[in-house]
């Protein structure tokens, strides 16, 4: 098997406040049709290859994968695309009514499914992490116009702001020709450049509690932490893996088994490029409040800013990521996009040294992390109040 | 001088349609459990599955599921979190899972730590307790998960088809999240004894390990049986219903439309297969084109087979905007007659005949997806014999083949038709 991975230097993050969704909408379009084949998908296919794509806040990514001996049907897709699409106003008004049953089904129509709608903008004031990819609303995927649509692909769709990544068992100068062959007459233009508003210092803790219809109390404590590309970011993500250790872990073991508070409650990041937020979520036991969780919660977290985690649990960290390491190997997919995503951060070499640097953590930078991250004027809380269920059905 | 690229034109494609299937090794344990080794020479990964005949049938309904996700949860001298840390130790992870018919714990780690993993593994679920604390705070959990599903209309309408699918049977019970409160460790310890302790059907092993290894872990496992007598075969009657459940506030409907078909070791299963992709089953389907590419009605929709032990069953399933459902179940209805009463295309069957064989590539590329698919088929007492078959099918069907094929198992008119929201 083979694997071509495209990404775009573009996410939701890209997007204006007042048409936001508009990322991930314009993937689906990415399917409607290229300038010189009519459909993305039928060729794919007849080719015994299939295809995908996923919009965070950061990045557009297009992943296929197909029989290596058709590797170049995915090459002229993709390059087509890359090109020129079709622009059908009949895909845009049919993408846009998909997208919308999207944002239903999976923010509108579901318990919970409002969280991050609620819980972004809180948490940033100005950085446009305060939209989810699937936008602020569903008006502004309405909205959304055909010059617009034209606009954002001549600004980010073109080979200076992609990155191609391609897996499978070749030559180089076999892939090489055929590249040059596909891509080899597309005009590469400036990369557009990114001026981000920064997001400023948080000063003050930031509470809300909405109503909701959902059978169970739910709390989403979300701290800021440090960017992709800084130590800091390492230092969270082992944190995160240590204080929500299922079973084993902390908030485990003082909030749910000791203490009786909660029903489960997890600790993770979000693995965002700019500043990002570091979660701590679950659900509350009925009957319990949340000024008892609340005073529970902060004690754990206050217990890792006073005490260094054992150089034994430390170890047990490593040895575990050694193993999802050998499990994530497996993959060509993956490690294609993860070649593409190093290859964004600056350098894809840069894969390869993600291991080092996860060894070389100590219990002291440990400390020091929990230290900055768990403070309440870092921290932005949201909770969820069950109002009356309706009891049909 | 270069010649100027034509892009109208598809690169030629080609297509093996051979599979070379690689036969796991097969060892016993001293009570003659099979246990199926699958050689992955290329990475330090290994996985191990244990399969048990302790599925959600064998007790009242939510005891099994209960049971699986206490298996680690401690032993007379061992906490769970002493396990889960002895666990990490070793850089091992587990997860369980369970379905009408079995229950599932599967093991992840690597070469190195294979053998004391799967001893300390063994001996914390041989010796499990089922603590009433840890089952109360499950129990709290798992009540909590259900009442959070209810409020999906995906979960109420796929439920109402499962309970009228197999209504009268064991597959056709619900369980309710006041279910839980009832359950008692006595329970729990009792199905333990009788499903896993004596009902550990077979292993499978992918990873690399020396003869050595595999003896040591043929030797941890001597102490488990199989004397779960075989579940009789469930006679299922569905009648045709159409229900409408009720969701105050849903802005979308979800829809279950289906029927009672067979498993994969029917003569027509092959052939279905096929006729399942060509109306639902991947991107360019039928109903992916209409109902989504073309109408805009629903985020997806997909058709599927699907199988227990008993038997298989049919469903198409989706979620559609309040306003768009009567035209949906409309044009459903026209995609199935269309499948019953039209020849397929040709260029449309050569398009889903390599697609069906690309998906055959990526399914059986690398030792785990081989083990994958050799433990499917074994379950049902079938072998790699049944992939081949499958391919013969796809090369050889006409569609003749397939219109009668569709208009033998596709009439609408026996179908289940369930729609919430």
């Amino acid at each position: 098997m083979a694997v071509v991975n495209t990404l775009y230097d573009v996410g939701a993050r890209d997007e204006d406040p007042y048409h936001t969704g508009f990322a991930h909408l314009f993937e689906h379009l990415m399917f409607g049709g290229s300038v010189n084949i009519p459909d993305f998908d039928s060729p794919l296919q007849r080719a015994g290859g299939e295809s995908n794509a996923f919009t965070s806040n950061d990045i557009t990514n297009y992943y296929d994968v197909l029989p290596s001996q058709n590797i170049e049907t995915a090459l002229w897709l993709e390059s087509d695309r890359m090109l020129s699409l079709a622009f059908s106003e009949k895909s845009l008004e049919i993408q846009r009514s998909v997208v919308i049953e999207e944002f239903k089904q999976r923010y509108l129509n579901q318990p919970y499914g409002d969280v991050w709608l609620a819980l972004r903008p809180l948490a940033y004031q100005v950085h446009p992490y305060q939209w989810a990819t699937i936008g602020k609303e569903i008006s502004h995927i309405e909205d959304a116009t055909m010059d617009q649509v034209k606009h954002f692909f001549k600004t980010y769709y073109h080979p200076s702001n992609a990155i191609l990544t391609i897996g499978g068992n070749f030559e180089h100068a076999q892939i090489e020709d055929l590249v040059q062959k596909w891509y080899g007459d597309i005009p590469g233009k400036n990369k557009p450049a990114r001026m981000l508003l920064r997001e400023p210092q948080q000063t003050e803790y930031r509470t809300l509690t909405l109503e909701r219809k959902v059978p169970t109390a739910a709390f989403y404590y979300a701290f800021k932490m440090a960017e992709r590309k800084s130590a800091g970011y390492y230092l969270a993500d082992v944190l995160s893996d240590e204080i929500g250790k299922e079973k084993s872990g902390q908030l485990d073991l003082q909030l749910k088994k000791e203490k009786g508070l909660v029903l489960e409650i997890s600790a993770y990041i979000l693995g965002s490029i700019d500043e990002g937020l570091f979660i701590v979520s679950g659900k509350l036991v009925p009957g319990k409040s949340f000024e008892e969780l609340d005073a529970a919660l902060w004690q754990v977290l206050e217990s890792f800013k006073s005490k260094p985690i054992s150089e034994n649990d430390l170890q047990r960290l490593r040895r575990k990521a050694k193993t999802s390491r050998a499990f994530q190997e497996q993959g060509l997919l993956n490690r294609a996009m993860n070649l593409s995503f190093f290859e964004l951060l600056g350098d894809a070499e840069g894969i390869n040294q993600e291991e080092a640097i996860y060894n070389s953590i100590n219990v002291a930078e440990l400390l020091a992390c929990a230290k900055e991250l768990f403070k309440a004027s870092n921290c932005s809380r949201l909770f969820i109040n069950p109002s009356q269920i309706s009891h049909e059905a | 001088m270069k010649p100027k690229l034509n892009r109208s034109e598809p690169p030629c494609v080609t297509l093996e349609s051979e599979i070379h299937f690689l036969q796991p090794d097969r060892y016993a344990t001293a009570h003659g459990i099979p246990v199926f080794i699958m050689r992955n020479t290329t990475s330090e990964a290994v996985k191990i599955d244990l399969m048990f005949d302790a599925g959600s049938n064998y007790d009242d309904k939510t005891v099994a599921g209960l049971t699986t996700e206490l298996l680690l949860a401690g032993t007379s001298n061992k906490s769970m979190a002493e396990i889960n840390d002895m666990i990490d130790d070793f850089g091992g992870y587990f997860n369980s899972s369970v379905s009408a018919d079995h229950a599932y714990l599967s093991i992840y780690g690597l070469n190195e730590c294979t053998v004391p993993l799967v001893q300390l593994i063994e001996e914390s679920i041989f010796n499990a307790v089922f603590p009433v604390e840890e089952l109360e705070r499950m129990k709290a959990e798992r009540k909590d998960k259900l009442k959070v599903s209810l409020e999906k209309v995906s979960t109420l309408a796929q439920r109402q088809f499962q309970a009228s699918l197999f209504a009268g049977t064991l597959y056709g019970r619900l369980n309710q999240p006041e279910d839980f409160e009832k359950i008692t460790r006595k329970q729990l310890v009792h199905f333990f004894e009788k499903n896993f302790k004596c009902g550990l059907r077979k292993i499978n092993w992918v990873g690399n390990p020396s003869e050595a290894e595999i003896t040591s872990v043929l030797k941890v496992f001597e102490r488990w049986k199989n004397e779960v007598p075989m579940q009789g075969l469930a006679e299922f009657k569905t009648s045709r219903e159409k229900i409408t459940l009720e969701k105050k506030d849903a802005v979308q409907t979800g829809i279950r439309i289906g029927k009672l078909l067979f498993d994969r070791s029917h003569p027509d299963y092959h052939k279905m297969t096929v006729v399942n992709t060509i109306l639902g089953e991947y991107f360019g389907s039928r109903l992916m084109s209409n109902i989504r590419e073309d109408k805009g009605y629903t985020y997806g929709i997909g058709s599927y087979l699907g199988e227990n032990q008993s038997s298989g069953y049919f469903v198409i399933a989706t979620e559609v905007g309040k306003e768009f459902l009567e035209d949906t179940l409309v044009q459903i209805n026209l995609e199935l007659e269309r499948m019953r009463n039209e020849l397929v295309p040709k260029e449309e069957l050569n398009l889903v005949r390599n697609y069906l064989l690309g998906q055959f590539l990526r399914g059986a590329d690398g030792p785990f997806a081989m083990m994958e698919l050799f433990s499917v088929a074994e379950t049902k007492g079938l072998d790699f014999s049944f992939y081949q078959k499958a391919l013969k099918t796809l090369l050889e069907i006409t569609p003749e083949e397939i219109q009668s094929t569709a208009f033998k198992h596709l009439n609408s008119e026996e179908m289940l038709v369930i729609t919430a929201g």
